[in-house]
């Protein structure tokens, strides 16, 4: 009876822990034109403005979303490694250049509706805002789905240095 | 008559020092406050603009190692207008006002009240290949492309960082980026053909009277970055920045009488650059060395330096560096900076360091720094 009961509550709690990794996956979004295959080194490159351009010619029109917001904080934390934080000093550097971050947008509502509408866009939204994509919406990767075979990423990356032939 | 022009100058120097210290206060006060309402990381614009403004502000503040006196060492104002005129198009400008410089090099002590610093194009035709011209940042090692006050871990620049190059460089320059088995990648091939007619005969620093060069960095592993410089340059520069003297710190107000003492290079020399950056967990480790061939006629010229950058806590940062540079004709110098680094609200950067002259004291700046800056 008390292993019947175990498994029970093993099994309801490994359903709960699933339940709380799919409500904090991240959804990164594209322009339904952009066929480029997006990874997470293609992420990095675009988020951290070192890839401008798609494959197709089409310029990147990358997207953040507000730099408090939780599915900001474990976007960063997945695709670029570290925190928020930890990339002031690169911005900064890149500033210097003329070349601001990525525009922020107010709501996973806002990021759709842009990158919808935005030829070469690209965005992160909370996966549950793409249950059901709306049309001109490509859903590239999803970002902090477990999985037993996938490896466990390095999260400590440090943002790279700026002037780099800027 | 060149006597009343120089009171001329003089005068206007000063009223352009001390509307550059005003403006250079108010900035920091402003940013200060906007930087506190800003979130992080601080986003001057959405991009692309088509222009975007902002520019950086600092005061810095010196006592020589053989002085009780402390003297605001140098304010300066920089303003920097940017933007988008297409996806393809873009282009930079930078206006910089500067008091007085107490860089530790006798050929940048006058006539640097009001300068053009950069302005180019880009025309980008993909992340590989992308065409600017204009005025640039010569692209040799890592500290010359992002020198700004607020963005460099000591007040004091190093040597090895403008002393055997022109910091600036008018031409064109073609330059990508990419990925290399998943690890970041750029280069840039540069060209400065010196506008020899447009030259101001004044100018006191370093120029090139014709250069052509090559930079490549990539992203050796996680957290190490690989930079190496090469080019071959006709340099133009002050007399006195040829022997041990060229180290020296003239007084402030102190006029290089020798107004023809000028000196162009016929003939292209090699020069050479390897910087190393490496970053983990907040710490920084930086190394950058440049090595100026000799000619028949001169001598060669060889600085380097290594520094480390060790977070505290609460934005703070202590700085170490040790520096050595052998210049045109005379002995090696050796040079050590220790200091700390303070990163506040927003984009207020407060920084104190000693600097300590190994074999000559007294031959370079050295003392006590303080320098206050923002970025807005």
């Amino acid at each position: 009876m008390v292993p019947v009961r175990l498994i029970t509550v093993l099994i309801l709690v490994a359903l709960g822990a699933r339940t709380t990794i799919a409500q904090d996956a991240v959804a990164v979004v594209v322009h339904a034109a952009v066929q480029d295959p997006i990874d997470v080194a293609t992420l990095r490159r675009v988020f951290l403005v070192r890839q401008r351009f798609w494959s197709d010619g089409i310029a990147v029109r990358a997207v953040n979303q507000p730099a408090r917001s939780a599915v900001r904080i474990r976007f960063t934390r997945e695709a670029l490694g570290g925190t928020v934080q930890d990339y002031s000093t690169y911005w900064n550097d890149l500033w210097f250049h003329g070349t601001a971050p990525p525009a922020t947008l107010a709501s996973d509502q806002a990021v759709l509706l842009f990158v919808a509408r935005t030829p070469g866009a690209i965005g992160y939204v909370d996966e549950v805002s793409v249950s059901e994509p709306p049309s001109g919406i490509r859903v590239a990767l999803r970002l902090g789905v477990a999985s037993p075979r996938a490896p466990q990423r390095e999260t400590q990356h440090a943002p790279p240095p700026a002037s780099w032939v800027r | 008559m060149v006597r009343i022009v120089r009171r001329m100058t003089s005068r206007a120097y000063r009223i352009v020092a001390s509307s550059a210290a005003v403006f250079t206060l108010a900035a920091l006060l402003g940013a200060w406050t906007a930087a506190a309402r800003a979130q992080l990381p601080a986003a001057p614009a959405s991009s692309p603009s088509r222009i975007q403004v902002g520019g950086y502000a600092s005061l810095t503040w010196s006592r020589a190692a053989d002085s009780t006196r402390v003297r605001l060492a140098e304010g300066n104002l920089a303003a920097i207008l940017s933007g988008s005129l297409t996806s393809r198009i873009t282009y930079l400008a930078e206006l910089d006002a500067v008091s007085s410089s107490r860089e530790n090099y006798a050929g940048r002590q006058d006539d640097r009240q009001l300068e053009v610093a950069r302005l180019y194009a880009d025309v980008s035709y993909s992340d590989l290949l992308r065409l600017r011209v204009g005025r640039f940042l010569t692209p040799i090692g890592q500290w010359n492309e992002i020198h700004a006050e607020p963005l460099t871990w000591t007040a004091v620049r190093p040597l090895t960082t403008y002393r055997s190059f022109a910091k600036y460089s008018t031409g064109a320059a073609l330059a990508g980026q990419g990925s290399i088995l998943s690890r970041d990648a750029g280069y840039a091939v540069w060209v400065a053909p010196g506008l020899l007619g447009m030259r101001d005969d004044d100018e006191e620093e370093l120029e090139f009277s014709g250069a052509v060069g090559t930079r490549t960095a990539v992203e050796l592993t996680r957290g190490l970055w690989l930079g190496l410089s090469a080019a071959v340059v006709r340099e133009r520069r002050p007399v006195s920045a040829l022997d041990d003297d060229s180290l020296e710190v003239p007084e402030p107000g102190e006029d290089d009488e020798d107004e023809d003492d000028e000196r162009e290079e016929r003939e292209g020399r090699a020069l050479g650059g390897f910087d190393l950056t490496y970053r983990t967990r907040g710490m920084e480790l930086r190394s950058e060395v440049v090595w100026l061939a000799p000619s028949d006629s001169r001598p060669g010229e060889r600085a380097g330096f290594v520094q480390l950058a060790l977070p505290l806590g609460g934005g703070l940062h202590a700085v170490g560096r040790a520096e050595s540079v052998t210049p045109l004709a005379g002995s090696r110098r050796e040079l050590w900076l220790g200091g700390l680094h303070w990163r506040g609200p927003g984009r207020v950067v407060v920084k104190l360091e000693h600097q300590h002259a190994g074999r000559v004291p007294g031959a370079v700046a050295h003392g006590w720094f303080l320098s206050v800056s923002s970025l807005f």
